[in-house]
């Protein structure tokens, strides 16, 4: 045998479940590349329903209570599914496995460069670069001081850069307008500035902030860029400046130190829709986490033509073009959804790597038409992006029988149906946490 | 109160709507145009988008095809930034009833049509070989024995929908976007004028008019029902699927599973397949693709590019023709004859005329012949000046290269600028000058800049993100309005004056818009761009709590 454990994915959900595996077991994870986790924001949900269309979602800042609704009403969630093991208090054992879990890897990620902070109390509410926000429950530490709950009645500012996003009065007026819709107090002032680089002889040219935050892990430019920012926050009057995640990729954790030792917690990054910096420097920061866990990463796509009801090897083929069969005790799948190809449709809906049924709820879902499953407002919750795997309580895929497919293979992240997570934002906290157990669950 | 008596008012801002209007403003009269929605928003912004030379009148009507051929070549004369040349294959299958024979019959058909393409600047036909074939697009069914080619033109439809309603404007006429005709202004058996609506302010006013002019396309009907007529036409609804690249650099013709003649080509930087034909009764504001049309003619490009469900369907289009009325006949045996009628002449109703049926390809000429009606009855004696007077953007090709140079700015992006608005190119660049941020790309994908849309804003009636979509092809590409839509709704606030809630709506209006087209289609790798977009829309940005139903 290969190895013990292959887990194949290498997001949050397969970083989690190969770096569990990998306490007692040899384990190597496959990916064909990056995926979801790589493309993200960088904010980590753990829960924060928003509720109904238009209902304010200052209620739903309360992450427990979040917590709490799924497990007493969304029976096919992951949430839900992994709480049927315990036999006690469902709510406060599940939570306490989750924060368990959670501060784990949250201090595995800081001793990689990036830092996450935040509370399992409550959500936190960011601004976006869209001139929106997002409630969530962790983020990356040079946003956390960003928290608009907290700044209410404070004097903000928006930083922007020419040739990128450009501020104006139309934006900032939009982000205080919709605030104060949603039962906050407006802030004291909210004002706006754009930085012109190129006048500073530093050339950028992209549309977006990734290429700024790739510049800034050059020490060099990331001074020099930090002293325009300087010379220009310190001529503004201002509580708390806003900044558009720049603040390097994979030297984040220096260059946010070079933020936060100037100006402390009066400056922070906003969130912008993905792809973003956040997101490269999470997932960055999973690769070092894998290697210095002596998992082998091994880049391919995996095919799989089993007619037991056990796994015994995998098809690897490279991108070269070589393939290779690799064969181990058990098998993750941590695939992702759509964005990655985890599930797909051509004529019928299902897994991409082992043709496993699909699911949304306890339906299975094969026939083709999209509308079935979506409604004609775009703003409706859409129950077409829940589909997935459905799996028994560890996390083995099941059929419409409910009968465990392969007795050896487990799945974790998106690639599971049962949640949504663009509209209950438990994203990030499912992967990591039926990542976790997916490994456990497979190293047996 | 306005106390102008305009000559026209014209209902309907469709091709034959600005068509008419252009030619009725060049000819001297005094014009008013209303479109309810916006300037090809109707029929027009959803037909193939082809000036072509009529090859399917050839066997009955000749006549037809000539005329067709001709004004191809006026088209191409006015417009020349607009065009685009499409070659295109008519593949025989060895499944084909007698192949060998059929070829033979299509190279003699192609033949007789080459005699018209001088008039219209196309290559003469050739007959090609199944390996010639091959080697021109590897993509076709190995079942192919040969091909016969031909070409035609592709247009931006959109712009030269807005093209002749600038052209109207620039010659003295009232072009009145979003503003609604709520009922005819009447004076016993005679029509006086209208009273209009702004669909945004909601204000009302009477617009006096000594001919008005129904081209309300598929709401025809409606129109006709104010003055109290009737004009009957059969709404065949029509979808297209589109790619987010090109899958071919040549079209093909294809024939779906009953027989029926579907297109298969490049258009700009996107790829078509259509159409489809069948009679509509449905909300003509509220279009939605079923999965049958889908499937309709995904079988039928698959039956002759079998990899097709392997590309990426971005969306469909849907839109619904105006079509003459006809009893007994199949929806596709329907010709695309056009009829305008006189009112006066057939209800007893005087000042009043309505034009139904057509196609996109000979809008100029059947412009010209209502405003021959309209002339003859208003006694003006101006002769048609359409085909030879080039649109606002057709008096010259800008050169890309230098003004790229000369403005900073990518070449692509000035290229996009100068195929959409010509010889206008360099009024827009202008605007990076007074302010640097109007160079800032907005939407990546094709990509549109923000001086393109504050002119678009400024100068061609835009006044919502679908309105900045027809003028700029904003939030056409790949990502559907993802990284776009939200900067585009910024801009459009900041030009009107809008508060929160106008953005909001902006905001909304668009992301359904893109959704009708979207959510049909989405399977195979579209769907990863839809979970990005959710990602980002409604995980990132909360447009679902922000946005009210």
């Amino acid at each position: 045998m290969d190895y013990d454990v292959i887990v194949i994915g290498s997001g949050i959900a397969g970083t989690l479940a190969a770096i569990n595996a990998a306490k007692t077991k040899k384990v190597a994870v496959i990916r064909k590349g990056y995926g979801a986790t790589a493309l993200s924001s960088g904010a980590f949900d753990i829960a924060s329903r928003a509720g109904k269309r238009g209902r304010p979602f200052k209620g739903f800042v309360n992450l427990t209570e979040a917590i709490g609704n799924i497990l007493e009403n969304e029976q096919y969630h992951p949430y839900s599914l992994l709480s049927m093991t315990f036999s006690g208090d469902r709510f406060n054992e599940f939570t306490s496995m989750m924060k368990t879990i959670g501060d784990q890897f949250f201090n595995e990620l800081a001793s990689e460069g990036v830092r996450y902070e935040g509370s399992w109390e409550n959500n936190m509410i960011i601004p976006n670069q869209h001139g929106t926000f997002k409630v969530t429950s962790f983020c990356q530490s040079s946003m956390t001081s960003g928290n608009l709950a907290k700044l209410m009645g404070r004097s903000v500012l928006f930083l922007g850069f020419e040739k990128t996003a450009i501020h104006n009065k139309t934006r900032a007026e939009f982000l205080s307008k919709i605030l104060s819709k949603y039962g906050f107090a407006s802030f004291k002032n909210i004002s706006y500035a754009n930085l012109n680089l190129h006048a500073h002889g530093i050339k950028c040219n992209e549309h977006d902030f990734i290429s700024l935050a790739a510049m800034m892990d050059n020490p060099e430019q990331a001074n020099k860029i930090l002293s325009i920012i300087k010379q220009a926050l310190d001529a503004m009057e201002y509580d708390h400046a806003f900044l558009p995640p720049i603040m390097g990729i994979s030297n984040y954790g220096g260059v946010a130190k070079m933020f936060t030792d100037y100006f402390g917690e009066r400056v922070s990054e906003f969130l912008s829709p993905p792809s973003s910096a956040p997101g490269l420097r999470l997932q960055y920061a999973l690769d070092k986490l894998l290697v210095r866990h002596g998992i082998n990463i091994i880049d391919g796509q995996v095919s799989s033509n089993n007619p037991s009801d056990t796994i015994k090897a995998i098809t690897l083929s490279r991108k070269d073009g070589s393939s290779a069969s690799l064969s181990a005790g058990s098998f993750v799948l941590a695939t992702g959804k759509f964005i990655t190809g985890g599930i797909v449709n051509t004529k019928v809906w299902q897994e991409a790597v082992f043709g496993l049924p699909v699911f949304i709820g306890a339906q299975p879902v094969q026939d083709a038409f999209p509308m079935n499953y979506l409604t004609d407002d775009p703003f409706d919750e859409q129950i077409l992006f829940s589909l997935g795997l459905k799996t028994d309580e560890s996390l083995r895929p099941v059929d419409a029988d409910n009968r465990v497919v392969y007795r050896n293979l487990y799945a974790a992240g998106s690639v599971l149906s049962g949640y949504n997570y663009i509209y209950d934002k438990t994203g990030m906290g499912t992967a990591m946490i039926t990542g976790a157990k997916a490994g456990i669950f497979s190293a047996g | 109160m306005d106390t102008t008596v305009y000559d026209v008012a014209i209902i309907g801002g469709g091709i034959n709507g600005t068509g008419i209007a252009r030619d009725c403003s060049l000819r001297g009269l005094k014009v008013a145009l209303f479109e309810k929605n916006d300037l090809s928003s109707g029929a027009t912004g959803a037909c193939t988008g082809m000036i072509h030379g009529g090859a399917r009148y050839l066997l009955n009507d000749i006549h037809t095809t000539h005329l067709s051929s001709l004004d191809s070549g006026y088209i191409q004369k006015i417009a020349p930034h607009l065009l685009f040349r499409i070659p295109f294959v008519t593949p025989v299958l060895k499944q084909d009833f007698m192949p060998k024979v059929y070829i033979e019959l299509l190279e003699t058909f192609f033949e007789a049509y080459d005699k018209f393409a001088p008039l219209k600047n196309s290559k003469p036909h050739t007959k090609l070989t199944k390996e010639e074939l091959k080697a021109l697009e590897p993509g076709i069914t190995d079942d192919a024995i040969g091909a016969i080619s031909f070409d035609e033109f592709g247009i931006d439809t959109f712009r030269l929908c807005a093209e002749n309603a600038l052209s109207a404007a620039e010659h003295g006429a009232g072009i009145h976007n979003h503003t609604e005709v709520k009922q005819l202004l009447t004076e016993g058996k005679e029509v006086k004028g209208v009273r209009v609506k702004d669909t945004f302010s909601g204000e009302t006013r009477d617009i006096h008019a000594r001919i008005v002019m129904n081209a309300a396309g598929p709401w025809l009907p409606g129109v006709a029902g104010l003055a109290g007529t009737t004009v009957k036409i059969r709404p065949g609804k029509g979808i297209h699927l589109i790619l987010d690249r090109r899958a071919s650099n040549i079209g093909i013709v294809i024939k779906a599973i009953d027989g029926r003649q579907v297109f298969m080509m490049p258009h700009d930087n996107t790829f078509i397949i259509g159409t489809t034909d069948d009679d509509y009764y449905g909300d003509l504001n509220n279009l939605w693709a079923t999965h049958d049309e889908i499937e309709y003619l995904l079988q039928a490009a698959e039956h002759y590019f079998p990899r097709i469900r392997e590309y990426r369907i971005m969306r469909v289009m849907i839109g619904v023709r105006p079509t003459l009325y006809a009893w007994g006949k199949n929806e596709d045996a329907l010709y695309r004859e056009h009829r305008i009628v006189d009112h006066e002449a057939e209800d007893g109703v005087k000042g009043f005329l309505t034009i139904a049926g057509g196609k996109l390809a000979s809008y100029r000429l059947m412009s010209e012949e209502a405003t021959d009606v309209i002339c003859k009855k208003l006694g003006c004696k101006s002769t048609c000046k359409t085909h030879t007077e080039p649109l606002p953007g057709g008096h010259f090709i800008p050169d890309v290269k230098k003004l790229a140079k000369q403005y900073g700015l990518d070449p692509y992006v000035v290229s996009r600028i100068a195929y959409r608005h010509g010889s206008k190119t360099e009024e827009i660049l202008k605007l990076t000058q007074d302010e640097p941020s109007n160079g800032n790309i907005v939407c990546e994908c094709e990509p549109v800049i923000e001086a393109e849309i504050r002119h678009a804003i400024r100068n061609e009636w835009a006044r919502t993100i679908p309105d900045l979509r027809r003028r700029t092809r904003l939030g056409t590409g790949s990502c559907q309005g993802r990284r776009c839509t939200v900067r585009a709704a910024y801009i459009l606030g900041e030009e009107l004056g809008l508060n929160a809630d106008g953005i909001k709506k902006l905001i909304q209006g668009f992301i359904k818009e893109r959704w009708k087209g979207k959510a049909p289609i989405l399977t195979g790798k579209q769907l990863a761009e839809e979970e990005l977009n959710l990602s980002t829309h409604i995980l990132s940005d909360s447009l679902n709590v922000i946005i009210e139903k």
